[in-house]
This record gives structure tokens, sequence and C-alpha cells, in this order.
């Protein structure tokens, strides 16, 4: 049998990534800068700003983070071109010189020794131009291969773990077979289930270093002489249904469908480009707006999100399209999932008839439909903060 | 799992999602929100209390077939432990 080909309508980047929006996006380096990217985009159409509270008096691999973030989403395909501004140019420069590297347009401003009004004018001349030459680029079609997405679950209740995740892993699978990285993490969410992951991982080493992982973040939870017992399951979890933290997990890691783990990344660490299929575990918070951000830095296009209790996530560059099996978050939450499976939960519909929904609704956004956070302006990005600001 | 919600003393069919073909009446003795648990036999106190075919915890009492299993009767063998400990202090 020959596998389905799926084609897509999508832009293909200088570097040949594979990016389904074209905005133009104003970054700020620091949390002072960030009202003047707000600003741009409040005279500019076609513009995405990215706001944040970090920035300044971070160090070590805090900030190496933060850096690494804010890089990861000028380089993001869905991203045409960038500004970067910042209080002090060479600060600037640095995001822009690593963004520069994927050959997309990009330009760095310092707004020390200008003040904003000086900078807006600069740095809203140059999105300007940016936004029309986003405006004639193209989409291309091509084949459903070579995308990365990630895959996430939120205000989660048994119904995701024995519905909306196994039907999210049935396209998990599928999107792995057809040759893309799907990303996969929510790192305190696997305990329970961690032995499960781990025995995914041919890779001795890389399974090791799964582990370590693991390992290192419940350390940093029971050095504070805690357990996350009163944070997770969370309070919306237990409404819901789920008991303990193994339920979470062991529905959690239902939507990581069957296929191999060959690619583990900690926090500093790029996805493996390029060769087929890959799942990949990202040391990550399972905060949903944080893992979306940190999934959307390291890559993601568009990210799955199965939710249960219903969580109404959003992302300002990388669409989220909410799966949920409960019947009642589908009514009373409508609009903010984008497809309801709710009749797989009542049995009425089989396992692949449901992921092929899901699929097939991608397929859509893919192609341009927009998702309900992005009509909703649901436009979360919340960076990791790792510890304390000098 | 309850796919709707359950009333006390309702007979309902437990299926496995896997295969519907297999599965068996229970009568269930409290009401059950759609999403929550009730126990498919019954389970002694200290026992573990199985899903997906893992250990997701154990049992704080003794649990009659039908019962609703939630946080009141059950607890995780990883985080919980440290929290019951606390409260037998």
């Amino acid at each position: 049998m020959v596998a389905t080909k799926y084609v897509v309508r999508a832009y293909e980047r200088p570097n040949g990534d594979l990016g389904i929006r074209n905005h133009v996006l104003i970054i700020p380096v620091d949390d002072p800068s960030g009202t003047l990217a707000s600003n741009i985009t409040k005279i500019l159409s076609g513009t995405k700003a990215i706001p944040h509270p970090y920035g300044r008096l971070q160090f070590g691999k805090d900030l190496e983070v933060l850096f690494d973030t804010l890089i990861g989403y000028g380089s993001n395909p869905n991203v045409a071109a960038s500004i970067v501004i910042g209080l002090d140019s060479s600060w600037s420069n640095k995001v822009a010189d690593k963004i520069a590297k994927t050959g997309k347009p990009v330009e760095a401003f310092g707004i020390e020794g200008y003040g904003d009004l000086r900078t807006l004018e600069r740095a809203a001349r140059k999105a300007k131009e940016y936004v029309q030459f986003a405006s004639e680029l193209r989409r291309t079609e091509v084949d459903l291969s070579g995308f990365t997405f990630s895959i996430k679950c939120g205000e989660s209740d048994t119904t995701s773990g024995i519905a909306a995740n196994p039907a999210l892993g049935y396209v998990t699978d599928k999107l792995y077979d057809l040759g893309n990285t799907i990303l996969f993490g929510e790192t305190s969410e696997l305990t329970g289930a961690e032995d499960v992951v781990a025995e995914r991982i041919p890779n001795p080493a890389l399974k090791e270093k799964f582990l370590k992982i693991y390992r290192d973040y419940i350390s940093i939870i029971e050095s504070s002489g805690l357990d996350l017992l009163g944070s997770q399951p969370t309070e919306g979890n237990i409404r819901g249904g789920i008991s303990t933290i193994e339920e979470k997990a062991l529905g959690t890691i239902q939507k990581l469908g069957s296929r191999p783990i060959a690619c583990v990344l900690d926090y500093l660490e790029n996805v493996p480009k390029g060769g087929g299929g890959q799942l990949c575990f990202l040391n990550s918070p399972s905060a949903s707006a944080e893992f979306v951000t940190f999934a959307t830095a390291k890559g993601s296009v568009l990210n799955f999100f199965t939710t249960g209790q219903g969580n109404i996530v959003g992302n300002p560059i990388s669409p989220v399209i909410k799966v949920t099996a409960n019947p009642k978050t589908a009514k009373n939450m409508e609009e903010h999932i984008d497809v309801d499976i709710s009749d797989l939960l009542q049995l009425k519909v089989s396992l692949m008839e449901a992921g092929e929904r899901i699929l097939n609704y991608s397929l859509r956004v893919m192609n341009g439909r927009l998702t309900s956070n992005e009509v909703m302006v649901h436009e979360e990005f919340s960076p990791i903060k790792l510890h304390i600001t000098a | 799992m309850a796919i709707r919600d359950i009333i006390s003393g309702e007979s309902v069919k437990a299926v496995f999602i896997d295969d519907l073909q297999i599965g068996y009446m229970i009568t269930v003795r409290d009401n059950i929100p759609l999403g929550h648990k009730f126990a498919l036999r019954d389970i002694g106190k200290g026992s573990t209390v199985i899903k997906y075919c893992r250990p997701i915890g154990y049992a704080l009492v003794d649990i009659s077939t039908g019962s609703h299993v939630h946080i009141h009767n059950i607890r995780s063998l990883r985080w919980g432990t440290r929290r019951v400990q606390r409260e037998m202090i």
C-alpha cells in the first residue's frame, strides 16, 4: 500500500525551513523596550510584537535561555522578517546576528542615545519596508514533510488521557511517518510514566540523558522540601477526575503515539535538522503558555493542544489547534475549541476517525485557515525564567 | 471511567476502549460525574489502583466495586506519600 501523500501550501524560507504564517515580528530584547515594540504594531499593519518582563541583569544560563528564545522566535519559519529593539544596541545586535543566519531580513536598533520617539521612527520605517516585502512572498505547494510541530495537553482531565491524547497520538505517528519533527516535553508531568518514556528511547546514552534531566528536575523540587502534590495534578485536573500525578502522566503520554524517541534536548540545544521523521523530548515546563512559547522558539510552526476542562492558551506567531473529547467543554467553551472529538468519548467513532479529523483540520490551518486562538488574539509569549535576576 | 454523568444505583456496562465487545455490567454506588472513575472490583486498603494497565496510586481505605475512586480514597505512590506522612504526625 502506498502511503497517502499530503500537499500543503507553505512559505519556504531562504534556509529551506517551512512556515505556515508570514509575520513581521518586533522583538524587544528587554522589558523597557517592550513599550516601543508594541507601539510599532499600533501604527503598522502586519506586525506582531512580543513584549515580556525580562532581559535586564539576568545572568548565566538564565540569560542564555532568554536570548535563545528571542533568537528562536526571529528564526521561526512562520516569521518573514524581524526587527530587534533593545535599550543597548549591542544586545540587540547579538540577537539579530543569530537570526540573520536564517537568511531572513532582520535589523537591530538601540534606544540609548536616541530615545523612544526617534527609535520608533527608524524602526517603524524599516518594519514598513519588511511588511511590504513579506506581502509579496507567496505560498508554494510542498509535501507535508520537513515541518516542525509540537504536542501538548493542558487543563487535562480523564477525557484527555482516554480519548483526545490517544487520537493525537495517531496524528503524531502519521506526521512522524511523513517525515516531520514532533516536539513534546512537560518534564514534571511525566512523573509516574518517566520509565515508559525512557523505554521508548532506543539509544542508551540518550536514555540516560533523559533520565538525568528528569532526576535533576525532581531533585530541584525535593531540595525545597516539597512535592508538587498541591499543583500537580491541578485543581482543574482534579475536578475533571484525575486523582494522581501517575494517572495524569499516563494520560499525557498517550499523545506521543508509538514511534521511537531519538532526540532528547536540554534547554539550550537545537532541534537536529533533516533526515525524516523525529520525535523529540524537550526539557520544558508543563505550564501551557511557557511550553508553547518554548516549542515555538525551537521551531514549532503549529501546536496541537488537547484539553479536557478547557485551556485557552495561544501564541503570537505559531497557531494552537485546540482539541477536546469532553462534550461539556466542547459546548461550554466552544469559541476556544478547534476540533471537537467528543463523539470518540461517546464511542460513536473510532480512534482513527477522530485522529483523521484532527489531521484534516490541521491541513486547513497549515493552508491558512485561522485557529480560534489567532482570531481571538490569544497571543501569550511567556519565556522560561530559570533563576533569580542580579 | 464515566463517559457521561452516572447516578448512584445505575447499572452500567464497563467496556475497554480498545475492544468495545469485551465488557461486563456494574452497579454504580455513588454519583459519578463525567470523567471520574469508579472501582471495577473491590480494592483493599493499601493495595495498588490500576488504570492504563499501570499503578496510578494506592487505596487509603477499602474501596468496594462501583464506588467513586478519587482523591478522597486514593493517593499517589510518588508525591502523595510525603503528605500522608505529614498528616499522620
